[in-house]
């Protein structure tokens, strides 16, 4: 009896604290400065600059992400093959890795003496401290989480449906577009979004690899830091700003239509 | 004309069939759960591929393990209609029964046309719009036919296609589904474990027993000659297997039993004979009966069951030496009282027997 009170206790001090800690943070930044000074601050060259700079890197990321990762979730979702379990590691690989260590190794991949860069750059090809740097830094961190969403639902699509269609003259490929797609439609719209959060928060690969020039590769985490330094209320207004964009995909993840299948949609829209 | 060799390990199961339909007809494969029926059909749509055989449909080769030929599903001339029907539940009803004449980029306009023809058919037009979702089974159902058969395939297969439905739409269905497999100019495999659609819709029924066929023929063959008990069990007959031991006078003969010895009309020849009873001919007695049928039994009632249920015949089986089951009606079932349990005679006439080889 004494031992369910205390567990309750501690259970209750261990809720608070992670809730506190989770969320006293960010209510500090949404309170810390008024809104008409937010508003001053996002016009601020330096702010303004890097929220373009986020937006285009961060979406030419997802498209890449969408259209490079497809076809791989496809493979891992559909086929097994020798090695397969290493492919899935080193998918997974950038989830865990520190950014700065996946920068690092861009940079000497890409790098002016790196494994590639020193055959592109007789070609007068030079990849690092470029816009495309950050796209490529942030598809290296990016990526894992929606390879991993899509393969996941393409998977979780029923043998049933594939037969059906095989049966009906659909080849593979027709299946794929008009069975596969749609009935995992939601696992593939929420691991873009996620990969997109997750781009637009990266900084540490970006850093390492593409370096920090205001309006070429510095992003809007990276304009953070820096503002940090020299002007809080920009910090602030990017960070606000990131919060915001960050809370707003996960709420519409849980929420909104994208947030489910395609079958308990109708099913709502039915009862 | 369907003619299918299919040999295929999937563990420690063992399938090994050979199959041999006419054109226009229907083949009706029955057996237990798991003895290998829906194998069947995915291997003859291509969902899966035989390890050796060889499925040839009119002038096609399917399969063919010796010329290496194994042709994907989507290329062959099938309508699959599985146990769930499988129908999309993104498309609407009539995305649904167009989804195999677009895969085939036939035009537009001819997509409309035929669909249309079909869902009228079927009398589903006013669910064209609707999802799969929002259609009871029956209607489900007749989705799943309009959409494989859209596609005019040679070979139709149906695995269980009433079962998922209530009594009274099976009904109604069975009586539709048959006008149409009746006009169809192709072959039909229908799966069933129902004796009743067995016999409604086979032009001949083929059993298949752990992954083997054990009999095929129409559906008096196996009423009148069932070759394993299994058959005699699912067509509602008694079958008995035993060697000739004696002859009697009068042309009748004592065969041996494991459990037993039952007196027939003499078939001839000497050693393993089959023995066939229609249930309807075993009498039942609260007293051992005097008169003339040769073959009485005394057991204890097993089960009693009414077939079809609340009708008016009861079927009786009995723990004797062979154990029997009895076909009689409601009548008897009251006059003598009969529950699980009781001690009853049975007895059938020699010349009510019909022994074969």
């Amino acid at each position: 009896m004494r031992r369910a009170w205390l567990t309750k206790l501690l259970g209750a001090i261990s809720i608070a604290g992670i809730l506190i800690l989770i969320a006293l943070p960010l209510l500090s930044l949404l309170l810390r400065t008024p809104l008409p000074t937010l508003i001053t601050a996002l016009r601020q060259p330096l702010v303004a600059q890097a929220i373009q700079l986020s937006l285009i890197t961060s979406l030419c990321t997802t498209v890449a992400i969408v259209v490079l990762g497809l076809p791989l979730a496809y493979l891992l979702a559909m086929h097994d093959f020798p090695g397969k379990r290493l492919v899935e590691a080193i998918v997974d690989l950038p989830m865990v890795l520190p950014p700065t260590v996946a920068g690092v190794g861009l940079l000497l991949a890409f790098g002016r003496t790196g494994l590639l860069g020193s055959v592109l750059r007789p070609l007068g090809i030079a990849i690092p401290f470029t816009t495309f740097a950050v796209v490529l830094a942030q598809t290296f961190v990016a990526a894992p989480f929606f390879i991993t969403a899509a393969a996941a639902g393409l998977r979780e699509v029923e043998r049933r449906y594939l037969d059906a269609a095989a049966t009906l003259r659909g080849t593979p490929a027709y299946t794929f577009w008009r069975v596969m797609l749609p009935l995992s439609a939601r696992s593939l719209v929420a691991g873009a979004a996620m990969s997109w959060a997750r781009a637009l928060g990266e900084f540490g690969a970006t850093i390492t690899f593409a370096g920090n020039l205001q309006g070429r590769t510095q992003t809007m985490p990276l304009a953070v830091y820096i503002a940090l330094q020299t002007d809080l209320d920009a910090a602030v207004a990017l960070s606000v700003i990131l919060l915001i964009v960050s809370l707003t995909i996960l709420i519409a993840l849980r929420s909104t239509p994208f947030g489910l299948n395609t079958r308990t949609r109708a099913l709502r829209r039915s009862s | 004309m369907l003619s299918a060799v299919l040999r295929k390990a999937l563990g420690a199961f063992q399938l090994d069939v050979a199959l041999e339909v006419d054109g226009g007809s229907t083949l009706v494969l029955v057996g237990e759960s798991g003895a290998g029926k829906t194998t069947v059909l995915r291997l003859l749509a291509g969902l899966a591929q035989p390890d050796e055989g060889r499925i040839v449909l009119d002038d096609s080769v399917y399969f063919d393990s010796e010329r290496g030929v194994a042709a994907p599903a989507w290329t062959r001339s099938v309508g699959y209609v599985a146990q769930d029907y499988g129908l999309f539940p993104h498309l609407t009803i009539v995305d649904n029964v167009a989804f195999g004449l677009r895969a085939q980029g036939v035009e537009a306009r001819i997509v409309r046309e035929r669909v249309a023809a079909m869902l009228a058919r079927f009398d589903l037009i006013g669910f064209r719009e609707r999802h799969p979702h929002d259609l009871s089974g029956g209607q489900q159902q007749r989705v799943a036919l309009a959409r494989a058969l859209v596609l005019d395939p040679h070979l139709v297969l149906l695995d269980e296609p009433l079962s998922a439905l209530d009594l009274q739409t099976r009904r109604i269905l069975r009586g539709e589904l048959r006008q149409i497999l009746a006009g169809l100019p192709g072959v039909t495999v229908y799966v069933t474990h129902n004796p009743m659609e067995a016999i409604a819709f086979g032009d001949k029924i083929a059993v298949v027993e752990a992954g083997r066929i054990t009999q095929v023929g129409t559906a008096g063959d196996l009423l009148r000659h069932p070759r394993t008990g299994y058959v005699a069990e699912f067509m509602g007959v008694n079958l008995f297997q035993g060697r000739i031991r004696e002859r009697d006078q009068g042309g009748l003969v004592r065969i041996g039993l494991d459990a037993g010895e039952i007196s027939v009309i003499d078939p001839g020849g000497d050693g393993e004979v089959l023995v066939a009873v229609n249930p309807r001919e075993i009498m039942l007695y609260a007293t051992a009966p005097e008169g003339s049928a040769r073959n009485v039994f005394e057991g204890i009632v097993t089960e009693i069951v009414a077939e079809p249920p609340f009708g008016e015949r009861v079927r009786v089986a009995i723990a004797a030496r062979p154990p029997l089951v009895a076909e009689v009606t409601q009548q008897a079932v009251a006059a003598l009282g009969l529950r699980e349990g009781l001690r009853v005679y049975a007895a059938f006439k020699a010349t009510g027997t019909v022994p074969y080889r």
